[in-house]
């Protein structure tokens, strides 16, 4: 994996070498992943690769064998209550006792971790249930919600007392396309009023969209971190263009093999290509100059966007 | 630890469980504290051990000893209202998964555990009042005023105590097992065992002192020993009978002694399942 450039102090959460097992099975072997403040991190990897371990880790519902876990430039020790003070967690499939309203409910936790007292406790709980959408459902017990609906309310949960770290495992699960964009634009406002978000999700197009930065897990271990651009980057060995050409004839291709910084030409259909480019520079010009001196033209050409899905899918067969 | 305390009490409040287990303790309490004595007219239950010391017409007292721990069904109802109420408060977190947003909050493990200790001991307390005062008015409503009044204290005292052994018994076990449903099986099959073990042991050798001392039979001996003491402090108690009236071997053992080992039990059992249960939930991890 890449090494961190940051220091601890830019990172909202730090997990370096993290370990945890269950007597003989290992949940996570080293997994290492550092979210900065400010932004938005994807935490990605196929099942049982050990993310939900992770999160669980990180808010001492397990306790890790060995590693190193560290919120906001300190590594909690007991309960790590003035570190919680500052992280929403929301799990997998959140439970809430099924008798309590959803309104009670982020009452009941709003009071338990101290948020604030009456009515400002209230409002802020009215004011969290509009933002995720239950309003309507505000005075109707848990026990009758549905998937969706508890999702909406764990993110409610977890966005109690404005932490400055959200711990995400898979938000958008059961949600149906409206809900996801709601969450994203919620997350987007975290984000943009200074918080930080680590999200674990499946969906890796929904991702790719939201997140600044990328850690794929594997069979419990680290396998990559980096901006999405640039892991694509080194999936590829640069960036990848599509260019379609009137005519394409061998010199045309030999010609364009030579452009300084292309690494790749490969014919993709008639007149089609997909050109390779390791220096991070605007080839277009150059092809279409290309095709001009060779007698044809550059019909289009367009950058093509990395795919986390593809990268997703390339490292984790690797690590098969 | 006020916030939790707060969670839990409306948690037990809004439990069937909770209003089946009142509303037998309620039936109860109107067949021992009024209906028998009104049948009977006097002491009820012939064979119990208290009626050697029983003052006159003064039943209220005989009755709460009766009702909560002399005969063997009524000496479920601690195991029903101190550990079944009380099954659910750790074991079932772990079941349901709400333990995961409970401990997600910037709150001590202890303060979580205090707080479901702080509700069960207020809830019990009120319980216990609560009992006692409905026995006393069915005998006043039975056969007329009744005295010794001052004595209510130390019936709380003793019902209060036996109940919260039993949660303290239900909060190891939860901590343990971390299931509901588990912690309710192992409750029911130690309290049989120990039941059945004493019952063994007394029909054989006749009733032990350090047998007081043993959850459960502690709990169901603390009752009888303060009535002793408050009635014959420095006097002898007879220990027959005992358990479903079975015991054929007299054991004679003075008040003292005997209240002795009660409240040293109850202490030592309170504080050790308490503190034993802390420690296991305090490393308790939330899988799945």
């Amino acid at each position: 994996m890449s090494s961190s450039p940051h220091t601890s102090l830019e990172l909202a959460l730090e997990v370096k070498n993290l370990m945890k097992s269950y007597g003989a099975y290992p949940g996570v072997w080293d997994v290492s992943l550092a979210v900065e403040r400010g932004t938005l991190h994807g935490f990605l990897g196929p099942n049982g690769s050990g993310k939900t371990t992770t999160m669980k880790c990180i808010m001492g519902l397990l306790h890790k064998t060995s590693g190193m876990i560290r919120l906001f430039g300190e590594e909690p020790d007991g309960d790590a209550v003035q570190m919680k003070k500052r992280v929403g967690y929301m799990p997998e499939s959140p439970s809430f006792p099924t008798y309590l309203k959803g309104r009670e409910v982020l009452l009941t936790y709003g009071r338990i971790r101290g948020t604030s007292g009456g009515r400002r406790l209230d409002e802020e709980c009215m004011s969290l249930l509009q933002k995720v959408g239950l309003t309507a459902a505000a005075e109707k017990t848990v026990g009758k919600y549905s998937r969706g609906m508890l999702t909406r309310l764990g993110l409610a949960v977890a966005l109690l007392g404005r932490p400055d770290l959200l711990i995400l495992d898979e938000p958008t699960e059961g949600l149906d396309p409206v809900g996801v964009i709601e969450v994203r634009d919620i997350l987007r406002g975290v984000v943009s009023e200074g918080g930080s978000v680590l999200l674990s999700s499946h969906q890796l197009p929904e991702v790719q969209q939201m997140c600044n930065r990328v850690t794929i897990v594997n069979q419990g271990r680290t396998v990559i971190e980096g901006s999405v651009d640039a892991l694509a980057k080194r999936l590829h060995g640069g960036v990848v263009y599509k260019a379609e050409f009137e005519s394409l004839s061998p010199e045309l291709m030999s010609k364009l093999k030579r452009i300084d910084g292309v690494s790749e030409v490969e014919v993709l259909r008639d007149n089609v290509i997909r050109v390779v480019v390791s220096k991070d520079y605007d080839v277009r010009p150059f092809l279409a100059r290309s095709a001009t001196e060779y007698g044809s033209l550059l019909l289009s050409c367009e950058r093509e966007e990395a795919s986390l899905e593809e990268l997703f899918l390339t490292l984790v067969k690797e690590g098969d | 630890m006020w916030a939790v305390a707060r969670y839990e009490l409306t948690w037990d409040l809004r439990k069937k469980r909770t209003y089946i287990i009142l509303s037998l303790f309620l039936f109860a309490a109107f067949v021992f504290g009024y209906l028998l004595p009104t049948i009977v007219g006097k002491s009820i239950v012939a064979g119990t051990s208290l009626q050697g010391v029983s003052p006159g017409s003064d039943l209220w007292w005989v009755s709460a000893h009766n009702l909560a721990y002399n005969t063997f069904v009524s000496g479920l109802f601690p195991l029903f209202i101190g550990g079944f109420i009380a099954a659910d408060s750790i074991g079932s977190e772990f079941d349901g998964d709400t333990i995961v947003p409970l401990l997600s909050q910037p709150v001590k493990r202890m303060e979580v555990y205090a707080g479901k200790l702080l509700e069960k001991v207020l809830l019990l307390l009120v319980a216990s009042t609560f009992f006692t005062l409905l026995v006393i008015a069915g005998s006043e409503a039975s056969v007329g005023a009744q005295s010794h009044l001052d004595m209510i204290p130390l019936v709380v005292f003793a019902e209060f105590g036996a109940f919260l052994e039993y949660t303290a018994f239900a909060f190891l076990v939860g901590s343990l097992v971390r299931s509901g449903t588990t912690t309710l099986g192992v409750l029911i099959t130690v309290f049989i065992l120990i039941l059945g073990t004493v019952l063994i042991v007394s029909l054989n050798m006749g009733e032990q002192e350090y047998m007081f001392l043993l959850p459960t039979v502690n709990a169901d001996f603390l009752l009888k020993v303060v009535f002793y003491y408050i009635f014959q402090p420095f006097g002898v108690m007879v220990l027959q009978g005992g358990i479903l009236g079975a015991l054929s071997v007299p054991v004679t053992v003075t008040v003292i002694s005997a209240l002795g080992y009660a409240v040293a039990g109850l202490l030592a059992n309170l504080l050790a399942a308490f503190a034993t249960g802390y420690y296991f939930f305090r490393r308790a991890e939330v899988k799945g």
